[in-house]
């Protein structure tokens, strides 16, 4: 019953824009289509209008009989945009008449499908319930009742307004099922129907399917969104909803992606999925049984838009404890900016010589995993020590950053990083451009020794990508405590750089060199930001400062600097802090 | 509260059944819109229209004046969404409430309220829910010109007399 619910639905979303269209193209309409009789079931009623314009030239012996109700009632595979269109337009000359009872039928249709979602895949909500969460509802029936009255004087007051209003809504759910339906066996087509009905109803529905369902409920129907996805294949092996659901959740939580729950489905394997033998994406064999599961290589499409990086490209530009940024050049020679979580240190004679690193492909969105080797970094002329106190530290001969700029003067290098900005949402460093109002307007105007400064349009927002190039050999990192307090950076902040020297707690005199990395205008004030090491995390992090309060406290320390900086000083146990150029 | 005892003299009289269908409301125009669904307009285009409505529900789950608050926001917020889809704007429930009917099976649900359509009218209706065993009774007034009067509510009950008509399955 569900399954004929469902196909009545689809069937009933698929009529209701149809019966718009012919209303604002009566041109079109099929004089010859007999409105049924109203007392007769939705599908009968469909079938019965749609089989003199679809099947017209289908010889009676062959034509599908309207009482079978489980059948397919009509196929858009070989009909084009414009044949749906008259087929629509011409199909209901009873449109707003038959309309209310459509809508009617459709509300009752997505209550139900809605319902039918929660009951297949959310089993605790109905254990001593036969009825469900759904049964908790009242008033459905009368809702739809009503509402329908409502509609239907709203049609037929001001049909225009109102079908242009009601189309533009329809046709969001409406060309992705005829797009994409037309293809499925018929237990897809149910799933994908539930899907695009709980996605139709998503953003209008969110705040009462959240009163209705509970929180419970909204990730259900949040993540049935995820079948939108399943593209229609023939060789797909079927999966209930309930099961799809199951092995959804299993497969998230040992660390697999929407993407890859996807790709398994459609490689047919999600049904014979032994779960259980399934480890963790953490774990070295998890990842093995990925690659093998996804099976990239008997997908072309994925091998295509996979990027292939040259091995021997690694720049590192960054490297924490945690994590590793680097460009990768593909034989084109376009650089793509990684960022890396390391997985693992690869020891050997307990130096490091290499790391296992995970890092988002901007090309496919899969996770890759990489193993990174010293070597590799050589070839690259870049020298990393990996000894915790020196992380971060890059000499400035071997600067990689200078690297990354030669290729960045390059007119091209803007388009590829537009390009990496949009496919690489994970990267931190190009989330700075992900900040710009309009990214298509940001053009590199100035150029610093180390560094790329963009600016819009406008000129309001500059944004500099500058990477700490240099700390002294002597100096000590610097705790970010003696750092975040105002009035402890020298003028020189209107070039590149800031000085900044102090005492740790430990006696131990630190001076560094911090580099702006990026200035903003917030209501009018215009604030810097510098890098910094945090000798905690061992990691460089950013500090905003207001521009407008470091030049009030200026290098020379003024009675209110020094005031702040006293009391700076004393909060933070600080022995002394001295500004230098 | 306020139409019980006019609906239980209505009720409690016990007249010839009569089909749905064949309902009129003096004054009034009718359109067969479905075999359940009646629409009555008037000859000189009033504002106001009256729609007629014939459903089955659940009727295991009647409404209750305990719970009704929070049942009646939970179905208001379905019917919000119901109006989005059809590009309804600001529904907005005005009154509320149960009134006891002879004869009915289950209490009957009042509504008033409001909504603004596409071209910025607003539209004001009042319904009453009539329950039978199986069925619902569904009356429906709708009104460019402001929220309708109960006193015409209770006229249509009286003239289209819901305890006498013959509903399948009942």
């Amino acid at each position: 019953m569900n399954k004929f619910i469902s196909i009545s639905l689809v069937i009933s979303i698929l009529i209701m824009p149809m019966n718009l269209l012919w209303a604002a193209d009566p041109v079109n309409g099929c004089l010859d289509c007999v409105a049924p009789k109203s007392t007769e079931n939705t599908f009968k009623l469909l079938c019965k209008n749609v089989d003199d314009i679809v099947c017209k030239n289908v010889p009676d012996s062959q034509r599908r009989s309207c009482n079978e109700e489980d059948k397919d009632l009509f196929s858009f595979k070989n009909m084009n945009r414009n044949q749906i269109y008259q087929f629509t337009a011409g199909c209901f000359k009873s449109s707003i008449t038959s309309f209310t009872e459509f809508f009617t039928d459709l509300m009752k249709g997505i209550w139900s499908a809605t319902k039918s979602v929660s009951e297949l895949t959310v089993n605790s909500f109905s254990k001593n319930d036969e009825v469900g969460i759904w049964g908790k509802l009242k008033g459905a029936y009368e809702s739809s009742s009503s509402v329908a009255a409502d509609i239907f004087e709203a049609a037929k007051s001001d049909p225009g307004a109102y079908l242009e209003q009601i189309m533009n809504k329809i046709a969001a759910i409406i060309h992705p099922m005829i797009d994409n339906f037309a293809c499925l066996n018929p237990q897809l087509k149910v799933e994908k129907s539930c899907a695009f009905i709980t996605d139709f109803l998503m953003p209008p529905v969110f705040l009462a399917s959240a009163l209705v369902l509970g929180f419970k409920g909204l990730k259900v129907i949040k993540s049935a969104r995820l079948l939108k996805e399943i593209e229609a294949t023939s060789n797909v092996t079927k999966l209930s909803l309930k099961h799809y659901q199951q092995h959804f959740n299993q497969l998230k939580v040992l660390g697999y992606s929407e993407s890859d729950i996807d790709k398994i489905y459609k490689a047919g394997k999600l049904e014979t999925l032994d779960l259980n033998a399934l480890k963790p994406l953490s774990t070295r064999d998890g990842l093995a049984q990925r690659l093998s599961l996804i099976d990239l290589k008997s997908d072309p499409a994925i091998q295509i838009k996979k990027p292939i990086v040259k091995e021997n490209a690694f720049v590192p530009l960054n490297l924490t404890k945690d994590d590793i940024t680097f460009v990768g050049l593909n034989p084109k020679g376009e650089a793509y900016l990684l960022e890396a979580k390391i997985l693992e240190r690869i020891l050997e004679d307990g130096k490091e010589i290499a790391y296992r690193v995970q890092y988002i492909d901007p090309k496919t969105k899969e996770v890759t995993v990489k193993k990174l080797t010293n070597s590799m970094m050589a070839n690259a002329k870049v020298r990393v020590n990996p000894k915790p106190s020196n992380v971060g530290i890059i000499k400035d001969s071997d600067d990689p950053y200078s690297e990354f700029l030669r290729l960045d003067k390059e007119a091209s290098q803007l388009a590829n990083l537009k390009k990496i900005q949009e496919e690489n949402e994970q990267s931190s460093l190009f989330q700075e451009f992900m900040d710009l109002k309009n990214p298509k307007t940001v053009k590199p105007n100035v150029q610093y020794e180390n560094s790329v400064n963009f600016t819009n349009e406008d000129g309001i927002e500059k944004y500099k990508i500058i990477k700490t190039k240099s700390i002294q050999k002597e100096q000590v990192p610097l705790d970010t405590k003696s750092i975040g307090s105002r009035g402890l950076i020298s003028e020189q902040f209107s070039s590149n750089y800031l000085t900044i020297s102090a005492k740790d707690a430990m006696g131990n005199t630190g001076r560094m060199k911090a580099e702006i990395t990026k200035t903003f205008k917030d209501r009018g004030e215009e604030f810097v930001i510098i890098n910094i090491m945090d000798t905690t995390s061992q990691s460089m992090k950013p500090h905003t400062f207001s521009i407008s309060e470091l030049k009030r406290m200026g290098p020379k320390e003024s009675p209110e600097s020094e005031k702040l900086i006293n009391q700076f000083k004393k909060a933070n146990g600080i022995q002394s802090i001295d500004l230098n150029h | 509260m306020r139409y019980w005892p006019i609906l239980l003299i209505l009720f409690s009289t016990q007249l010839l059944s009569a089909d749905f269908e064949k309902v009129v409301i003096s004054g009034y125009e009718k359109e067969v819109l479905s075999s359940n669904h009646l629409r009555f307009f008037k000859k000189d285009k009033s504002s106001d229209v009256i729609h007629l409505q014939l459903d089955t529900y659940d009727s295991s789950k009647p409404w209750k004046e305990n719970s009704l608050k929070k049942d009646i926001n939970e179905m208001f917020s379905k019917r919000k969404t119901m109006y989005s889809i059809a590009g309804i704007t600001q529904p907005t429930l005005l009154n509320f409430e149960l009134v006891n009917v002879d004869k009915m099976i289950n209490p009957a649900l009042k509504l008033s309220g409001s909504y603004v359509l596409i071209n910025k009218k607003k539209i004001w209706f009042e319904e009453i829910n009539l329950y039978y065993k199986k069925h619902f009774l569904q009356i429906k007034v709708i009104d460019q010109n402001g929220l309708v009067s109960s006193k015409l509510i209770s006229s249509i009950i009286s003239e289209i007399k819901p305890t006498t008509l013959e509903v399948d399955n009942e």
